[in-house]
């Protein structure tokens, strides 16, 4: 089964068009400046996970899958950035690479996030011994408490599936080649990352907008 | 795609999509370079087609140094997106500390694609050590074109019928043959692995008794004891009636093994004498009418429905023929009662015991009190033995060290006093062989080993290996995987359905399979393996696929796919029984 179908890339591209169409501000006094609609795009795209102080003064983004295993080795590091730092904003964007059981989950954790229970659900799911799949995914949003109807329902809407495709979408043409991948400012950070780098990544895109 | 510098670049969709709003989104832009990146993926993992001849495409990868490859990503499909067949060589066993075992390739890289031609897809999918995991890959290969057309894959599966056993049996002498065939069975059963762990259960039950043990009471609890194993074969009928599942294989949950592993942990408390155990008045009046010791009744049924159920799940033939025939006709009933008759059967010698040792043994004396203990112990071994199917294997090892410590100590192997008696003598001893037992088991639990009966393994694994080769047998996680492995090449097959909470496939694995004469009938045959220990959705969907009923069951194909008739192999099995199975594949009937 190809989890995500043509249709879904064509709505996910719309929606893409559609963050830019409302952020596009010329931005030109760095170097090298993501452009504003790409930010939008990137940072403040509808359905998409927002931790941290969601009015913080910097975002840092994380492109992620359930089944990379440096992504769940980085979650604890992201928790203590998080914890650490009072005015940062964190978006997570779903980015299932590793087949159906990261579709799955990456679906479910999705339509957890329309219960409110979003935080819960990764951190747990992140947590689990062995993969992350149909049963884990669903063991640990039972786990959590989600209402099961609503999440089965929930996992086929189209804010979700939009998600998903966008995140694709974005990765590609970004030209990211896999997961864990970090962006802050105008600079991304590829791979597994040390809470330093981290840290330094999040006051590197501070002074980087400042400039602006 | 430049190497250094990640590119927006918007494509045409997004000209068309974007353009019509007039937004400024065409300007590139490239992430500030910063530190150490990734190699690109198609640097770090160089495909190459090696050689192609007759159809068959042989392909390698070079790996960068620090990169590795996951075996199970590695895919293949034709020009018409149909999974084509790969075969790849074992590779590394990877411990990864969230997901367990993998399987990857460092360095190099290969695959045979046994039959493809035309445009073919090749995808794969790794890592960067401690790095970055890439999105899959997919590399576009131009072969030969294929003089004759691949085989058709879409059913390279033909199953024989196997529903046989009941309806047979009805034909010919309706429900009372049935019945009577099915004791029968379960009677020639009573003796094979499925029913041992039911053993030391009814007699540490009985034995808790002490001096109330009379005859009488002993053809009660073992009665009980029997009927309620029965009543779960039944109850198992009726579900598989109901869902289409094996009750057995929905109750290998985390919560059904604890509870029953704790249940196992009270028991042996109350036998070493901590406490009395007791249910609710109200409870046990209703249970037994308010006789004698009320809790044991109702115990022994607990005891007799989990045994067969949760314990010592066992998939024997007749029990696959009766779950198989309820699926296939959906006659719950006569499946049902036949089960029912199969559970009496495996349980009339264990009634037999249990009524006829009562009498046999001595009413009173301090031999009572030491049989408690022991069986104590027993409890407690069941408990670590049942725990082992959700704890990590040196965890579980850890546990065997800290029993037979604990054994060691109370039978005196600590004791400065000399003996009173020459049984004290023999006790201290059989305490002092638990306690060095129970050391080097702590010793091997710390070097990581998780085999009770090999603790030092971790020391001596590598001659081991070299000493024993195991066959090779490539895992099937789903239906789709199974078609994929078995579409294309005209090889004889074995699809072997096991499962770690089986017990007669652990017989098969130790004694079985190992025999010489048995790796050499397997020679030359594509050996598949269905570990179904998680008995979720898609494990589900693959037994249904195979007709399976649980494990284990053995699935022997030809080249061509064919099942031949009365092949199939369900439950213990013996070195001969597979051998000639083995042939017959091989012969094509």
């Amino acid at each position: 089964m190809q989890p995500i179908g043509r249709r879904n890339l064509i709505r996910g591209g719309l929606l893409v068009a559609g963050a830019f169409a409302t952020g596009a501000l010329p931005a030109i006094a760095r170097d090298n400046p993501m452009p504003e609609d790409l930010r939008k795009a990137l940072e403040h795209a509808p359905n998409t996970p927002v931790l941290g102080n969601p009015k913080g003064d910097i975002t840092l983004t994380e492109f992620f899958d359930y089944n990379c295993p440096y992504c769940r080795t980085s979650v604890k590091d992201v928790h203590a950035l998080i914890a650490q730092d009072k005015t940062l904003r964190v978006v997570f964007h779903e980015w299932p690479v590793f087949g159906e059981g990261s579709v799955f989950s990456s679906k479910a954790s999705l339509a957890a996030l329309k219960q409110g229970k979003y935080w819960q659900f990764h951190t747990a799911l992140m947590a689990i011994d062995g993969k992350a799949d149909q049963a884990s995914a669903t063991a640990v949003a039972k786990q959590v408490g989600l209402d099961m109807e609503r999440l089965h329902a929930d996992m086929e809407s189209s804010e979700v599936l939009s998600h998903i495709d966008q995140s694709m979408l974005l990765a590609d043409h970004m030209g990211l080649t896999g997961t864990p991948t970090f962006i802050a400012g105008d600079e991304g950070l590829f791979g597994k990352q040390s809470l330093s780098q981290l840290r330094g990544l999040v006051s590197r895109g501070r002074a980087t907008l400042a400039e602006s | 795609m430049t190497k250094l510098f990640f590119r927006i670049a918007f494509l045409a969709i997004h000209f068309a999509l974007v353009g019509p709003l007039g937004l400024a989104s065409a300007q590139e832009f490239s992430f500030s370079d910063r530190g150490s990146r990734p190699m690109d993926p198609r640097d770090a993992f160089r495909i190459e087609l090696r050689l192609v001849r007759d159809g068959r495409a042989e392909i390698d990868w070079q790996i960068a140094p620090g990169y590795y490859l996951y075996r199970d990503q590695i895919a293949a499909s034709d020009a018409d997106g149909r999974a084509l067949t790969v075969e790849t060589p074992a590779g590394v066993i990877k411990e990864d500390p969230n997901f367990g075992t993998v399987e990857v390739y460092y360095d190099a890289a290969s695959a045979v694609l046994p039959q493809a031609g035309g445009r073919v897809q090749v995808t794969w999918q790794g890592c960067q050590e401690d790095g970055i995991c890439y999105a899959p890959v997919t590399s576009d290969l131009d072969l030969p074109v294929l003089t004759q057309p691949p085989p058709d894959i879409a059913e390279p599966l033909q199953l024989s019928a196997q529903d046989g056993l009941v309806s047979g049996l009805a034909q010919r002498g309706g429900t009372a043959l049935v019945l009577l065939a099915f004791f029968g069975f379960g009677l020639a059963l009573a003796l094979t692995p499925c029913v041992f762990p039911m053993i030391p259960i009814l007699a540490a039950m009985l034995a808790r008794q002490g001096e109330a043990l009379t005859p009488a009471r002993g053809a009660l609890l073992s009665g009980t004891y029997v009927l309620a194993m029965a009543a779960a074969f039944g109850a198992m009928g009726a579900v598989a009636g109901w869902s289409g599942q094996n009750l057995q294989m929905v109750l290998q949950s985390a919560w059904a093994i604890g509870a029953v592993a704790l249940l196992f942990v009270v028991l042996a408390l109350s036998s070493f004498g901590l406490f009395q155990m007791q249910l609710p008045a109200a409870m046990t009046a209703r249970l037994s009418g308010g006789t004698g010791r009320r809790g044991s009744v109702a115990g022994a049924a607990t005891l007799g429905f989990t045994s067969a159920l949760i314990v010592g799940p066992c998939v024997t033939a007749p029990l696959a023929g009766a779950l198989l025939y309820i699926a296939q006709t959906g006659d719950a009933a006569l499946g049902a009662v036949a089960l029912i008759a199969l559970g009496l059967g495996q349980g009339a010698p264990l009634f037999v015991a249990g009524t006829f040792g009562a009498r046999i043994l001595p009413r009173a004396g301090a031999w009572m009190q030491h049989a408690r203990q022991f069986f104590g112990v027993v409890f407690l071994a069941m408990a670590i033995w049942l725990a082992g199917r959700l704890l990590p294997g040196p965890l579980v090892l850890l546990l065997w060290a800290v029993l037979l410590v604990g054994c060691g100590v109370f039978l005196g192997a600590l004791d400065r006093a000399p003996p009173a008696t020459n049984a004290r003598q023999l006790g201290r001893a059989a305490g002092v062989v638990a306690l060095m037992g129970g050391a080097v088991m702590g010793i091997g639990a710390a070097l990581g080993a998780t085999e009770p009966l090999r603790p030092l393994s971790p020391l001596v694994a590598t001659s081991a290996r070299a000493d024993a080769p195991a066959l090779a047998f490539d895992a099937i996680l789903d239906a789709d995987q199974l078609q994929r492995k078995l579409g294309g090449a005209d090889q004889p097959s074995l699809i072997y359905v096991t499962a770690d909470w089986c017990v007669a496939c652990k017989g098969i694995e130790r004694s079985v399979l190992p025999d010489p004469g048995v790796a050499k009938a397997l020679q030359g045959m594509r050996l598949l393996k269905a570990d179904v220990s998680d008995g979720d959705d898609q494990r589900q969907a693959l037994m249904r696929k195979l007709g399976a009923a649980g494990p284990p069951t053995m699935i022997f194909l030809d080249a061509n796919g064919r099942e031949p008739e009365g092949s199939r192999l369900v439950g213990s099995v013996n070195a001969a029984q597979l051998v000639h199975a083995a042939n017959r594949a091989k012969v094509g009937g």
